[in-house]
């Protein structure tokens, strides 16, 4: 079975929202500027016409591998389908909530159309047949690589193999598959990651991330 | 026994009138609460399930429908993208709200009254007696107002028998469903064998009853303190330092509150009143030095920002503050209507509270914003104020406990047990 996962080049982004749209698209996701499956976060800063600057994190649900709103759903609508990733039976949910809480990325809205909590999927039924999801397809600058992880061969593995990347909110020990690519120029780096982010290189990272994988490798569900 | 009693397995219960039982005084006051709670109720099940919100696949089926089904579309579209901020039951940075904060108001203030008046039967105070049935009672019916307020929370309750077709015993949640299914007809249970006429029985049962009632009480706010530290990234509910005994200690004093108010109402013509009073204000005071000394190392006075510093002080100065002095005063229905009051906004900013740091990595300088609790460096601090509606109900479910125990009390006179 596949361990799908995601990196970002999010330097790469320019805010155009076409992977918003394909995901509302390609998901039937609910309308409404904060009904997001995925979103593009931004950040402006500097002082003067020098340093003025812009950055933009691209993000969504982590389908972390030890995901806090799959342990706290009381009636298991939150649960690991096929590759790891963390989805929602809508038929189950009580929408009490839980998950919306223990979730460290606010990934998780009450779609109001499906009487459920909703979030991103990995577009697990796109994937089957094309291969990725539709917020990689369409995106035109190439910002996100979506692939099976434990397969050495695959794309994501290769920018990871190559590359520094770092997780988000990492002490909270929910082990991330978004993994984000640090930008290669220090200015980028210190403009867009701010202090105190720990830097991973794959070499490293392989092991521990092996070891979490396999602990809650049996809940997953298989299609 | 006396005329217009029957006895039926062991209890006494009175004859009364259909006036008697449902058109007193306080039967009609619930009534009032009751009736605000129906339009908030009636708007809030309108929302969720007559309210007509559109997703992506409903607009591309606009094309091949009809002109009315498309105008409707039009009209909900439009509503959805300008007016989000006010039909939205459920913003996404605030899950949780005033519903939790009743729930846990209620059901924690009830609970730990059970609590308190166990422990009273097991140290043999005199007065626990005399007052144990009418306590118990009180404290389970604000216990089920409690848990309709919890009801209420849910958006899609018709889901909620997966919870017995597919147990996740992991979730704090998930145990709430075999703790209560034991906790309520247990505590029926304990009144029960304080009020029944088989003393012989209850004699012999009395001290495992008890013991085994203290240790479910327990086990409720054990469990109630794990279903918030699962949540890793609230830090203000992961890092409170023994939660559960948090929750005991703060729902104690909500307890001893109810019981001042519910005595100074209906207790004042026994010869026992001033006894009961004498009791509950040693515990009162005990109590309340208890939680203050905790909330000088609880996260809950490091919210600096408003409404949160507001909730904070209305809490200090109205639940534990002016109680302790008209403790001192010997004031003792004022000070117990005060921690009543002063101890819901301590509710609300615990849930609130918890939800006061933002989750997203959407704001902020990268992803490394917010991964702390530390409010006073978070330029937007989360706070969404309750729907009207929200209000109703949870005024309802005060309502709806009020109306079950006068029920019990006056078709079991449990406020006059001999025991």
């Amino acid at each position: 079975m596949a361990n799908y996962a995601m990196a970002l080049e999010y330097q790469n982004c320019i805010d155009c929202r076409a992977c918003e749209i394909a995901c509302k698209d390609e998901n039937g996701v609910m309308i409404g500027a904060d009904k997001q499956r995925i979103w593009v976060g931004v950040v402006e800063g500097g002082n003067t016409l020098a340093d003025l600057f812009v950055n933009f994190y691209p993000s969504q649900c982590n389908h972390c591998v030890d995901a806090p709103c799959v342990t706290v759903c009381p009636t298991g609508a939150s649960h690991f389908a096929e590759g790891g990733i963390v989805k929602v039976d809508y038929d189950m949910c009580i929408i009490c909530k839980g998950c919306m809480e223990a979730c460290p990325y606010e990934a998780r809205f009450v779609d109001e159309t499906r009487h459920a909590v909703d979030k991103c999927t990995f577009c697990d039924g796109r994937i089957q047949e094309f291969g990725t999801t539709a917020c990689s397809a369409t995106c035109p600058t190439k910002v996100r690589t979506f692939g099976d992880i434990d397969d050495p061969n695959s794309d994501i593995r290769k920018r990871l193999e190559g590359r520094e990347f770092f997780v988000l909110k990492e002490d909270e020990d929910t082990m991330p598959k978004l993994f984000y690519l640090a930008p290669e120029d220090e200015n980028v780096r210190k403009r867009t990651m701010g202090e105190g982010i720990k830097l991973h290189k794959w070499a490293d990272f392989e092991k521990k991330y092996k070891e979490e994988t396999a602990k809650r490798r049996d809940e997953w569900k298989e299609a | 026994m006396e005329r217009g009693v029957k006895e039926c397995c062991g209890l006494n219960i009175k004859s009364v009138s259909f006036g008697e039982l449902f058109l007193n005084k306080t039967m009609l006051f619930a009534y009032l609460l009751l009736a605000v709670g129906v339009v908030g109720w009636f708007q809030l099940y309108g929302l969720r399930f007559g309210h007509e919100f559109v997703n992506t696949t409903d607009l591309t089926s606009v094309a091949n429908s009809s002109v009315d089904h498309a105008k409707m579309m039009a009209e909900a579209l439009k509503e959805q993208i300008f007016n989000m901020h006010h039909i939205e039951e459920v913003p996404r940075q605030e899950p949780w709200g005033i519903f939790v904060a009743q729930y846990t108001y209620l059901l924690y203030g009830g609970s730990a009254l059970i609590f308190l008046v166990a422990l009273a039967e097991l140290l043999g105070l005199h007065i626990a007696h005399k007052a144990s049935a009418a306590l118990m009672t009180l404290g389970i019916s604000l216990a089920l107002g409690g848990m309709t307020s919890i009801a209420s929370d849910w958006g899609n309750p018709l889901n909620i028998y997966w919870m017995i077709l597919n147990p996740q015993p992991q979730s704090g949640m998930w145990m709430m469903l075999p703790l209560y299914s034991i906790y309520i007809p247990f505590t029926f249970i304990e009144i029960y064998f304080l009020m029944t006429n088989k003393r012989e029985l209850a004699r012999k049962l009395a001290l495992p009853l008890v013991v085994v009632g203290l240790g479910i009480d327990i086990a409720e706010f054990y469990i109630q303190g794990i279903l918030f530290q699962l949540n890793d990234a609230r830090h203000l509910w992961t890092g409170f330092p023994g939660l559960w005994v948090y929750f005991l200690l703060t729902g104690a004093l909500s307890g001893i509150g109810f019981a001042l108010v519910y005595a100074g109402l209906a207790l004042k013509d026994k010869d026992w009143y001033e006894e009961l009073k004498a009791v509950l204000r040693k515990a009162g005071i005990i109590v309340i030095v208890l939680v203050a000394a905790y909330e000088t190392v609880s996260g809950l006075s490091s919210l600096h920002e408003a409404p949160f510093s507001t909730m904070f002080w209305g809490y200090v100065i109205v639940g534990l503050v002016l109680p302790l002095v008209l403790f001192f005063l010997k004031q003792d229905v004022l000070a117990g209507l005060l921690i009543a009051i002063g101890t819901f906004p301590a509710r609300e900013l615990f849930v609130y509270g918890g939800n006061a740091e933002p989750m997203t990595n959407r704001f902020g300088m990268g992803p490394e914003a917010f991964s702390t609790y530390n409010v006073a460096e978070i330029e937007k601090v989360v706070y969404e104020s309750p729907h009207s509606m929200e209000v109703m109900v949870i005024i309802a479910c005060l309502g709806l406990g009020i109306a079950i125990f006068k029920l019990l009390d006056t078709l079991l006179d449990v406020s006059n047990q001999p025991h």
